[in-house]
């Protein structure tokens, strides 16, 4: 609003304030000569802040809306990588903060010991735990020559310690990179919103089926699986430290659903669980000397092979220990719950 | 799951009036300060509450006409036990809209 008036022909001060959606005395107050000479076109005055509108009696617009909060933080979905299933080591792992009636069985890439020969009767790529390890570190080059943040380097430097028992490697900077990675965006819209994906019904669409309210929505087991392998991934360092996400468990933190508004509000919590490790599979299918290998891939990425099996052999041959990585992240989003 | 129902709407209704009031307190005292300057903001509040509640009885909800209303209350000298002669006759009469019983109360208040 402008907060000053050109007095036009035929005005009058009330007519002026009204228009301006002030009071007459609140217009004289501001325009001390106004209430004995009164207004003239031409005249300029000085206008004070409009007044907001509306009735006092109806705060409520619809006075039916329908409001739904959420009751306490539930596991609303969750999701479990089924090539780690068919490689089970039988260790069963719980993390804080995530349901102890679905504990995470963890595959064969979760263990660890010394002197194991190399499956598949490939060749060792080294003896020696410091020749291994600077092997190891060429895939940093190769799979992380973007890691400006530091993680990837980070992560290789806490495996090899070398830990002695399988730990909970944490990193908030790590929750930060998956929170800003492409694919952790495309899997977070896909748990909101189904229909974007040829799979069954996701959050929203079980909160239609409940009539938005969150409190009677049944936890979903069948999300697809969260893969870091495209766009800046490839080379940030997130395929190397993680790739595939073996578990995932959503929680919802916070909703507010407003029938008036016809829309909600939903804070969703992603802890992501990776295994830190190689097993057998991965250095017969990726290792040196492997048939596969990395064919079709370019001449870079094939020479990570010996980085791949000096990663292997410390593990197996050197009792390195593998970790858990645990990663949370929040994502937050308000739906029009006219979205299909 | 909260579902607002009517009788919830005096809660709603209170709070909003509670609001106004004291947006109602600062707006008094920037325009006519001479008016109010013997009331502190709790007596103020307490005697704008008294005269909204007769603004509201008199079918006066929009709150540009409950502001007008009021500034002409103590524009005009008015007690807190309600408006002056002048203004009940104005209040009183039929045909008019309550906006137009405003105007022609605010005119009177706004002569010097």
């Amino acid at each position: 609003m402008a907060d000053s008036y050109v007095v036009k022909d035929g005005d009058t001060p009330q007519g002026i304030a009204k228009d301006q959606g002030v009071s007459l005395l609140d217009l004289q107050s501001q325009n001390p000569g106004l209430a004995q000479s009164g207004v003239k076109p031409g005249d300029t005055v000085k206008l004070p802040p409009a007044q907001k509108k509306g009735d006092l009696t109806t705060p409520c617009q619809t006075c039916d809306c329908i409001i739904i909060n959420l009751d306490k933080p539930f596991v609303i979905a969750s999701a479990k990588d089924s090539a780690a299933k068919a490689r089970t080591s039988g260790l069963r792992y719980t993390s804080p903060g995530d349901p102890d009636d679905a504990p995470m069985v963890l595959g064969q890439d979760a263990t660890f010991e010394k002197g194991t020969a190399v499956p598949g009767g490939l060749p060792e790529v080294g003896t020696t735990a410091p020749v291994l390890t600077t092997q190891m570190d060429s895939l940093l080059g190769v799979f992380a020559g973007n890691d400006s943040a530091g993680n990837a380097r980070k992560m290789f430097t806490t495996f090899q310690k070398p830990n002695a028992a399988l730990t909970e490697y944490r990193d908030p900077k790590l929750d930060a990179q998956v929170e800003a990675d492409e694919n952790f965006k495309a899997f977070a819209d896909r748990t909101l919103n189904g229909p974007r994906i040829t799979a069954s019904r996701r959050i929203h669409q079980a909160l239609r089926a409940a009539s938005w309210d969150i409190n009677k929505v049944k936890r979903m087991d069948d999300l697809g699986i969260l893969a870091f392998n495209s766009g800046a991934a490839k080379s940030n360092g997130l395929f190397v430290m993680i790739d595939g996400v073996q578990f995932a468990f959503v929680h919802v933190t916070k909703y507010h659903y407003d029938s008036c508004k016809a829309q909600y509000t939903i804070e969703l919590e992603f802890h992501l669980y990776d295994v830190f490790g190689l097993d057998d599979e991965d250095v017969k299918t990726y290792g040196k000397g492997s048939p596969q290998g990395l064919k079709g891939l370019a001449p870079s990425v094939r020479t990570a092979t010996t980085g791949i099996s000096s990663w292997w052999q410390l593990q197996h041959q050197h009792a390195y220990a593998p970790m858990v990585t645990k990663m949370v992240v929040k994502y937050q989003r308000t739906v029009s719950t006219s979205a299909p | 799951m909260l579902r607002i129902r009517q009788q919830q709407i005096a809660a709603f209704r209170e709070e909003s009036l509670g609001e106004f009031v004291r947006e109602m307190v600062v707006h008094l005292r920037r325009v006519l300060p001479a008016r109010v300057v013997h009331l502190d903001d709790e007596p103020l509040a307490r005697s704008l509450r008294r005269r909204l509640d007769h603004a509201l009885a008199y079918g006066i909800t929009d709150r540009l006409d409950a502001l007008r209303y009021l500034e002409a209350s103590y524009a005009l000298g008015w007690s807190d036990d309600g408006p002056d002669a002048e203004a009940r006759a104005v209040l009183a009469r039929e045909g008019l809209r309550a906006e137009q019983k405003v105007d022609l109360i605010e005119l009177r208040a706004s002569v010097p």
